[in-house]
């Protein structure tokens, strides 16, 4: 048996007439509201060369550029987001928010 | 193929240095007197027009390189070694032979000028039109011009026949090795803690002074990580003069 194929063919985009439509800003909250993201809280940083980076062993020690007192940063997508201080409510880490950006 | 190259002047000047010297002792030992010209030209100036195309060229491999000359039939040795004799001299084999052992001479005394051994001529290649001697751009090859009254004699010679006399090159640093060069690569490193999964709305409605528990237990290790990479380490925040720190539990998965 053999069945007929046709090839599908697609249209040009068509021209907006006239006007400016609205935005999808609106709607789009409210629809992707719900999306689960990952917030990653991002205590210090520092440079290192690759060859320090691979010479690290388990008990080695990181100096940090950051003050104990800095606030850490909330990151999303690698982007900062909030900032504030890491504390502790029962046995989770939480952040007192001082800003967000 | 031929790599792609130039004389440069320390072998321009060692071949005017060396070479004209040794053509105006070939001249004494060999020619009547006549008034001559010799001059050293760096073939990247001199193009197939500059030299005589329909003339046949013989050529001489020395060892180091080769050198090219008009062949044994040309009537350029005539007039040259001749002069203005040419019309008196007869065109039997004793000239001939005078001709072709000045030939020689002059082939060994330029090669003996330069330090190199003589070869034996007869046994040299067969006469072939002007070929991919002939000057080009790039080419490293040197042209000594004999001029006398109405003769031009044109010898082309490699460049690499006066190598040996050329400074040894400079010793280059050697190259530093891939690993030592990634090795030696700067990379800003974060120390991060997988915090929180949350719907995108309540991140949006985050205020400052609210508190934001995370998913992550107090217990939960501190990742090292470079960018967005996945975490390189994992250990645990502490405190080091003042500084925050974070030392190391075990490797990362």
């Amino acid at each position: 048996m053999s069945d007929k194929i046709d090839f599908i063919e697609l249209d040009a985009p068509q021209q907006v007439v006239a006007g400016e439509p609205p935005l999808l800003h609106e709607q789009a909250m409210h629809r992707v509201g719900h999306v689960q993201v990952e917030l990653v809280a991002q205590v210090g940083s520092t440079h290192m060369t690759v060859d320090e980076l691979f010479a690290l062993r388990a008990g080695d020690v990181v100096r940090l550029d950051e003050q104990i007192n800095e606030p850490v940063v909330l990151c999303l997508n690698g982007k900062v987001v909030a900032r504030g201080s890491l504390v502790a409510v029962e046995d989770n880490f939480a952040i007192l928010l001082s800003e967000i950006l | 193929m031929r790599p792609y190259g130039f004389v440069g002047s320390s072998r321009l000047r060692l071949a005017e240095a060396l070479l004209p010297k040794a053509v105006a002792q070939w001249m004494q030992q060999w020619c009547f007197v006549a008034p001559g010209h010799i001059t050293v030209l760096d073939m990247d100036t001199v193009l197939h027009d500059g030299i005589q195309p329909d003339q046949l060229w013989q050529e001489v491999d020395a060892g180091r390189g080769k050198l090219w000359i008009a062949s044994r039939m040309a009537p350029v040795w005539r007039h040259t070694v001749f002069a203005d004799f040419c019309g008196d001299m007869p065109v039997d084999r004793v000239s001939d032979q005078m001709l072709d052992t000045a030939r020689a001479d002059l082939i060994n005394s330029l090669l003996a000028a330069m330090s190199l051994a003589a070869v034996s001529v007869a046994a040299s290649g067969a006469p072939e039109v002007l070929g991919n001697f002939a000057g080009h751009l790039g080419s490293t090859r040197l042209l000594l011009r004999l001029v006398r009254a109405q003769a031009v004699l044109d010898i082309v010679f490699d460049a690499s026949l006066l190598e040996h006399y050329l400074l040894p090159a400079k010793c280059v640093r050697p190259l530093l090795t891939r690993r030592q060069a990634l090795g030696s690569t700067h990379l800003a490193v974060q120390v991060c803690l997988p915090f929180a999964q949350l719907p995108l709305r309540y991140i949006e409605a985050l205020r400052p002074g609210d508190i934001l528990v995370g998913n992550a237990q107090l217990s939960q290790p501190f990742q090292l990580r470079c960018g967005q990479s996945l975490a390189l380490a994992q250990g645990f925040l502490v405190q080091e003069q003042g500084r925050r720190a974070w030392q190391i539990d075990a490797g990362a998965d």
